[in-house]
């Protein structure tokens, strides 16, 4: 082989060495309808979803059966988390029940490829579910059918311990804390298990919970956030961090809160680090969907994608469809796009999951 | 305004038609406690006393091989082998017997020295399990004496394993076929199982019952387009009758276990009530008018991860009720077992919360138990 054509050989070989590695990966993973996406985390090397239904069973043209889903959904990404590691979602976790909708369900993640699930639901009190223990099982951290059971208003992981904010009718909270990482079994009672009284009376959709840090409102739409570093014996080091405006929705991660809120007739997301001021994130006139993880914030407002490492959220993509959740782990960010094509049999809806880098 | 009027006036109706529905040859209202094999002694006693006080005159019980047989018996056959260790279950029996509640009998659980994969979910060699059964029915035979010399009561009723069709209680489920396709071997090595069983507890008992299936609700019933990618993919309740038929099993009733999604009248699901008629048009090929007992049932109050579906303790109430109207609507269900008695982490369907409180489900249980007079056949 002569000298020239040596570089161009190995060029062949690590084209070929390529395209090995990425066969079966694909850029973009689908969900076969249009259901209400309530939240998405990149949980390690998993993008997880939450997809909420009211499902409708029909026989013939009428309705036969009427019963409500949260299903978590994941795909793996590959190595580098540049690409999905197959084209479509698989269901780790489907909660159901004929009690009503489950809309308003949260989802938290750690870096270690855990993550938490509360679905909402008003008028009964939703599990907490944590995924995945071995063989891939998940562990139900709180589920009371109790028609008087306490509400769960926030859930996270915090590095080994699984958190819960309980709310009961009386307005009682509860902090809880569990251990599931370290369960041997997933069927086994958990030693490790805490409950904490605190003072906190946060309202649902407005509190979460993460890795050193609780952050809630103690009434919907308030003005001020309260934050806190969540233990096994409840909340402590609390703050109050006034926002400017009406709170919206709040997000936590690695001690650090994003918070949406409404100042006049725009609205505002902030990011509020440990110790720190709430700083502009993003602004605009519609309300967009947030994600914080990694470090880094991601917003969706209609089809553009923005995110932040630091400072203001800039443009990473634009997607095809309306965004209807984003997720986040420092340098990607993964958004979810509606697609609508019209076929000879009607119009076909997929909800498509696609990835973007962050610039440091 | 009116339209909700309508509606109202619709499902009023609908409800009064469930309750005027013909009278059918009733449908044995029971209920079972799975904790009962953990209790002895006083424990027991009061365990059963939580039983009886709702009611109920007819239970299952579960008999665990792996724990009555923790060695391998030298004469397997014989119940008085030494490796069999009954205790527990004699007083189980006897205690029922005092309280006038009658059993059935259902044994599962692969043993170490039975099971291929040391797994208690191992499927059995059918000589083996069919030995235990037989022993088991020669036991509570009704003339055979227990350690005090007395004799122990007699059982009729006998279940062939607990969801053989469900890879939690039998694995494994399925091997890919040379095409790609699904092998239901399950079904083939437990229609081997209920063939030799049916032997065995026939020459203990000549007139007992033998029940086969206790097929879980899974499976769907089309299997023609189904892969199996990792072995636990669930056998259909319907490939499981048709090898019965195969092998000309002859059972005396098929057990199928019914977890609706949605009310019992609502759903639509196979297996559920509304869909039984397609097992029972299998069933009749194998065996014409072919009973069925659907010894579990029930709707859970909170999610546990082997029942994804929950309901409101209001709802558990209205749809147990359902529950067995639809069971007394159709005529080939002889039995409905309601499980469970009391809640536990990984099973929230009972009548009891884990606090031994009452759900408003028990109420309703204990009235439709007590209303009814079992015949005596079913009775200890």
């Amino acid at each position: 082989m002569s000298r020239r054509a040596l570089p161009l050989a190995a060029g062949l070989v690590a084209a070929l060495v390529g395209t090995a590695a990425a066969h079966g990966s694909a850029p973009s993973a689908s969900l076969t309808k249009w259901n209400r996406i309530d939240g998405a985390v990149l949980a390690g090397s998993t993008l997880v979803a939450l997809d909420v239904e009211t499902v409708r069973v029909r026989r013939g043209n009428r309705v036969a059966l009427t019963y409500h889903s949260v299903a978590a959904v994941r795909v793996g990404l590959t190595a580098r988390r540049t690409r999905f590691a197959r084209n479509a979602f698989s269901t780790a976790v489907a909660i159901r029940t004929s009690i009503g909708p489950m809309a308003g369900a949260r989802l938290a993640a750690a870096g270690e490829g855990d993550w938490v699930v509360a679905p909402g639901g008003r008028g009964f009190a939703p599990p907490v579910v944590w995924c995945c223990g071995p063989g891939d099982r998940e562990v139900v951290i709180t589920s009371d059918g109790r028609p008087d059971a306490p509400v769960p208003v926030a859930a996270g992981v915090d590095g080994p311990r699984v958190r819960v904010l309980l709310r009961a009718p009386d307005g009682a909270t509860r902090l809880v804390s569990a251990g599931p990482r370290a369960l041997a079994d997933v069927d086994a009672p958990d030693t490790t298990r805490t409950e904490a009284p605190v003072a906190a009376r946060p309202a649902r959709g407005t509190a979460a919970l993460a890795a050193g840090v609780a952050a809630w409102a103690d009434a919907p739409a308030s003005g001020v956030l309260r934050i806190a570093v969540p233990s096994d014996a409840g909340l402590g080091q609390e703050r109050s961090v006034a926002l400017g405006g009406r709170l919206l929705g709040v997000w936590a991660d690695a001690g650090e809160v994003v918070a949406l809120i409404r100042r006049g007739r725009r609205n505002e997301v902030l990011r509020i680090p440990p110790g720190g001021a709430p700083a502009t994130v993003w602004r605009g006139a519609r309300v967009p969907r947030v994600a914080l993880g990694g470090g880094t914030v991601a917003v969706a407002d209609g089809r553009a994608v923005f995110a932040a490492r630091r400072g203001a959220a800039r443009r990473v993509a634009t997607s095809r469809g309306p965004v209807a959740a984003v997720a986040a782990d420092g340098d990607r960010v993964a958004w979810f796009e509606r697609i609508s094509r019209r076929g000879t049999d009607g119009v076909g809806r997929r909800t498509v999951a696609r990835l973007a880098r962050v610039a440091p | 305004m009116r339209r909700p009027r309508r509606w109202w006036a619709a499902a009023l109706a609908g409800v009064a038609a469930l309750i005027a529905a013909p009278a059918a040859p009733a449908s044995v209202v029971a209920l079972q406690d799975d904790r009962l094999p953990n209790h002895s002694g006083a424990e027991l006693g009061e365990r059963l006393d939580l039983l009886a006080g709702t009611g109920t005159r007819v239970t299952r019980v579960d008999v665990l091989w792996d724990q009555v047989a923790p060695t391998r018996p030298a004469a397997p056959r014989d119940p008085d082998d030494p490796a069999y260790r009954w205790d527990r279950y004699d007083e189980i029996v006897r205690g029922l017997q005092a309280r006038g509640i009658g059993v059935i009998l259902s044994y599962y659980r692969t043993p170490p020295w039975g099971s291929a994969s040391g797994r208690v979910q191992a499927a059995p060699r059918p000589a083996e399990a069919a030995a235990f059964a037989g022993a088991m029915a020669r036991r509570y035979s009704g003339r055979h004496p227990g350690p005090d010399g007395r004799p122990l009561p007699r059982v009729r009723r006998f279940e062939i394993w607990n969801e053989p069709n469900i890879d939690y209680f039998w694995s494994p489920q399925c091997r890919r076929a040379a095409n790609g396709g699904f092998a239901p071997v399950a079904a083939y090595r437990y229609a081997a199982l209920a063939s030799a069983a049916v032997r065995e507890i026939r020459r203990a008992q000549p007139d007992a019952v033998v029940i086969g299936g206790v097929a879980g609700p899974a499976g769907g019933v089309d299997e023609r387009r189904k892969r199996c990618r990792t072995g636990t993919e669930s056998v259909s309740p319907v490939t499981m009758v048709n090898r019965l038929r195969a092998e000309r099993v002859a059972i005396d009733a098929w057990s199928q276990h019914l977890y609706p999604i949605g009310s019992p009248s609502q759903a639509v699901f196979f297996p559920s009530w509304r869909t039984l008629p397609q097992l029972q048009r299998a069933l009749d090929r194998l065996r014409p008018g072919l009973p069925i007992y659907v010894t579990e049932t029930g709707y859970h109050t909170s999610y546990n991860r082997f029942h994804r579906y929950f309901v409101s303790e209001r709802q558990q109430a209205e749809w147990l009720e359902e529950t067995f109207v639809m069971a007394r609507r159709n005529p080939r269900v002889a039995l409905t077992v309601w499980f469970n008695l009391q809640d536990n982490p990984s099973w929230t369907g009972g009548l009891l919360r884990g606090d031994l409180s009452r759900k408003p489900a028990w109420e309703t249980y204990a009235r439709l138990a007590r209303a009814q007079t079992p015949a005596a056949e079913w009775l200890p």
